[in-house]
């Protein structure tokens, strides 16, 4: 055969592959079933290479470190709670690239930072968090002076409460501080409550709760009948700032390359947030991949083995049949689920979801394996292949092309049913306390678990109807292969 | 080949599966060193306790150092850490299989079993084993209850309304987890309603004291079970109904109930003489085995509703790396299993009279 025939009949391979590929879609789109399937794989397999696009490479450190989701409310609900009617004060974060104006004052030249924020609805904020990136250090001469930071709140009855000071000093010889990770603080609490006693309540001697702080901040505060503190939300506009003061000495053009004035309010984003803090839309969307990526991992790999290992036996028969027979019952014995747990327990944390894989592609292929064989047993009795093996043909020639090809199309089917085993695998394992570090629906899940909030709506519902709906994707798009593949469950 | 010929050799068979199951996981725990690792950690915690106690008494340091090392070569001899993994885990693996199951070493196990420590093995299990019993056999049982008297009538209005309703149901919850929908049962009917309890730990005292008060203690057993039960009935029974349909289905088209049918033959008679009994082996065999199968207890779902059953008692061992539960418990698990798949070859033989040639 010629290089170009070869490289023809390759083509029309590749051409007769198109062609069926298109047949069973749309053979499966005329199912009910097929249809929702297929739409629901799109979506799952576009949102996946969404969030593989725009997944920071360090996510797994992010995730799991509670430093970096201070500045985000704790066990917010979705934003969007607030259109159903919800009161939820609003989260507001501003991002500053220079100061909003530059004053001089008491020998100091002040850069300030302005936001405002309107209280809309009966209910307080969280905190107040100032995140600055690459602060420009004070230097006279050789001396080093410190940088003054102060966070001041303006309420709508005008009241100004400091909410927070700081001096920040460079270590030696540092002109930017703050290059690696940002100075990032919250508002001082018991600053705050004795501020408001004194300036709101006008009661100095009285001690508030600093617990409470953000409460008082934005409230009205009044001591009942009783001597005991009422507050209610006070709502309006609030202009916070925050002033960065260097001695007069110093002159910057641009004290900070990024200041973040951040207040944190009682909802977030589309999917609100956990105990930490976490956004939990992006622990969910960088799920996907992670979910998509074990499920088809673990069946491709138990399918393929199962496949071969079916076809072997059922070809050739004899002693190779007998030793893969014996070797499919024991491992039909073995109890997985515990097995699994035993053997991801005893591996390292940063193993185990590779593990988890691994032990459910090597249990995994025993059941595919015994119908191949099966199919294989009847296939090879047919008079082709004897017709094939007398024109000559090899058994890897006939095996390929007379036996594989009949068998693959229940294998396909097979592999898309067991898609979901590796991810519910992973999810469960996950809850019960088996630790792997990855972010995904499971581990999300297990946080809520572990923190006894089974309460918390948005931290418990979503992972679950996600884990559901990429089980059911693969379930609807089994059945409507199987009766593609099964023709006797076909309707009538 | 006879009969007997072939049930010893699958005898022979199921009882070499199930050695290897019992050395496979003694090896893994030990191979991997995981007993030697959380040993270490209990001896390092135990030398740390009884150095600080020396140190209270003001012994002088150099006598104090050949103490504390003393100390920490008598546990390691005592815990069998400074053996080799082989000559720690083969032995157990070997008393096990002779049903010589030994003591548990982690409080944790009796925590699980509600004896106090320190418990044996075996009293352990079946300390646990009731618990799983009220809980995940009796809801195997009532999902192959309903299934197997709704699964036939399903297949014979293939197509309908009826049958696509009860494929959807069966999709819907195969996908469901049913621990997270037990989550969800837990804040709804226990926190948010409370109709049903929040935390089943306590249904321990009912069921070791049942003797005492039978009436009171069922229904207490009872009020503790249901939501359980519901939980796993609602998610498993769909998959009971999709392969019950399936197994009557298959026979359903077969040409002989053609012929039946064709001969005039009442469709009662057919359906009780031609296709239960064509459809029994299959339909027996997933109902043995997921029978057999749920005396293991659901590890995660037992975890998520903290039910003390065979499930708990299994992760409580595995967390603390106690050989002789891992050890005891998959055992007994095997046992069952490979029991009941040795009835299932007997039942064979009985319902399929093809077989026995």
């Amino acid at each position: 055969m010629s290089r170009e025939n070869e490289f023809v009949g390759r083509g029309a391979a590749l051409k007769r592959l198109a062609r069926s590929t298109k047949e069973w879609i749309v053979e499966i789109w005329s199912y009910d079933s097929g249809k929702a399937g297929l739409v629901l794989l799109v979506v799952f397999v576009f949102l996946a290479f969404y969030a593989l696009a725009v997944i920071p490479p360090d996510y797994m450190y992010i995730w799991n470190n509670p430093k970096y989701w201070q500045d985000h409310p704790i066990l917010a609900p979705p934003q969007w709670v607030r259109d159903l009617g919800y009161q939820r004060a609003l989260h507001k974060a501003v991002f500053f690239h220079k100061p909003s104006s530059k004053t001089f004052s008491e020998g100091f030249n002040v850069y300030v930072y302005r936001m405002s924020y309107r209280l809309d609805v009966n209910d307080y904020p969280q905190n107040l968090v100032i995140k600055i990136s690459e602060l420009r250090a004070a230097w006279i001469g050789e001396r080093a002076a410190p940088v003054i930071a102060v966070l001041k709140v303006r309420r709508p009855d005008r009241v100004v409460i400091t909410a927070y000071v700081d001096t920040i000093t460079p270590r030696r010889g540092e002109r930017v501080m703050f290059v690696e990770s940002p100075y990032m603080v919250s508002m001082d609490r018991n600053r705050v409550a004795s501020e408001i006693a004194a300036k709101v309540l006008k009661r100095p001697d009285v001690s508030l709760d600093p617990q409470l702080a953000n409460e008082y901040l934005f409230g009205r505060v009044k001591l009942g009948p009783h001597g005991e503190v009422v507050v209610t939300p006070l709502k309006g506009v609030y202009t916070i700032t925050l002033e960065l003061r260097y001695p007069a000495e110093v002159r910057v053009r641009n004290p900070a390359k990024e200041v973040e004035l951040v207040v944190v309010g009682n909802c977030f984003g589309l999917m609100g947030t956990d105990l930490v803090g976490r956004d939990l839309a992006q622990g969910l969307l960088y799920g996907f991949p992670i979910a998509l990526l074990i499920g088809f991992v673990t069946s491709l790999a138990s399918r393929l083995i199962g496949l071969f290992t079916g076809v072997i036996s059922g070809y050739y028969g004899g002693v190779v049949d007998e030793v893969l027979q014996r070797v499919i019952d024991v491992m039909g014995n073995i109890p997985l689920l515990p097995f699994l747990i035993l053997v991801v327990s005893v591996s390292p944390v940063e193993w185990r979801l590779w593990i988890i894989v691994i032990v459910l592609i090597v249990f995994g292929w025993g059941g595919l394996a015994i119908v191949i064989r099966s199919m294989t047993l009847s296939i090879k009795e047919e008079p082709y292949i004897e017709a094939a093996r007398s024109v000559g043909a090899s058994n890897a020639r006939i095996l390929l092309r007379h036996v594989i090809p009949q068998v693959i199309p229940y294998t396909i089917a097979s592999l898309v049913f067991s898609v979901p085993s590796a991810i519910l695998a992973e999810a469960g394992l996950s809850v019960i306390g088996l630790e792997h570090g990855w972010p995904t629906w499971g581990k999300i899940l297990a946080a809520a678990r572990q923190a006894q909030r089974y309460d918390v709506w948005w931290w418990i519902i979503p992972p679950g109807v996600l884990l559901a709906l990429t089980s059911l994707t693969f379930v609807l798009l089994g059945m409507a292969m199987e009766r593609i593949v099964e023709p006797r469950l076909r309707r009538t | 080949m006879g009969v007997g010929t072939t049930l010893a050799r699958r005898a022979v068979a199921l009882t070499i599966a199930l050695i290897i199951v019992v050395f496979l996981t003694a090896i893994i725990i030990g191979a991997t060193g995981y007993d030697k690792m959380v040993w270490q950690a209990i001896i390092t915690e135990q030398v740390r306790a009884y150095k600080t106690a020396l140190q209270q008494r003001k012994i002088p340091s150099s006598e104090l150092e050949a103490k504390v090392r003393a100390y920490r070569q008598q546990l390691e001899e005592l815990y069998g850490v400074n053996k080799p993994w082989y000559q720690r885990v083969i032995p157990l693996a070997i008393n096990t299989l002779l049903l010589n199951l030994g003591f548990s070493n982690s409080h944790d196990v009796a925590d699980v079993a509600g004896i106090p420590y320190p418990v044996r093995v075996g009293d352990a299990i079946m300390a646990c084993l009731p618990r799983t019993i009220v809980m995940i056999t009796v809801a195997q049982a009532i999902c192959a209850a309903i299934a197997l008297l709704i699964g036939p009538l399903i297949a014979y209005r293939h197509g309908t309304l009826l049958d696509r309703s009860i494929l959807s149901y069966a999709a819907l919850t195969n996908a469901l987890p049913v621990w997270w929908l037990g989550m969800l049962f837990i804040y709804l009917f226990g926190f948010n309603l409370g109709i049903f309890p929040t935390d089943y730990h306590a249904v321990i005292a009912y069921i070791n004291t049942f003797a005492q008060n039978p009436v009171h203690n069922l229904l207490m057993i009872m009020y503790y079970a249901a939501l359980p039960i519901i939980t796993i009935v609602i998610v498993f029974l769909g998959s009971w109904f999709y392969s019950v349909r399936a197994m009557v289905l298959r026979v359903v088209r077969e040409d002989f109930v053609m012929v039946a049918r064709a001969k005039g033959l009442p469709e009662k008679y057919i359906v009780t003489r031609h296709v239960l009994r064509a459809a029994a082996p299959p339909v027996v065999t997933s109902v043995i085995l997921s029978l057999a199968g749920s005396i293991g207890g659901y590890i995660i779902t037992e975890s998520v509703f903290n039910w003390p059953g065979m499930g708990t008692l299994y992760y409580a061992a595995v967390t603390s790396a106690d050989v002789p539960t891992i050890l005891g418990l998959t055992y007994m698990l095997t046992l069952v299993y490979v029991i009941a798949r040795f009835i299932l070859e007997v039942l064979y033989i009985l319902l399929d009279p093809r077989v026995r040639l």
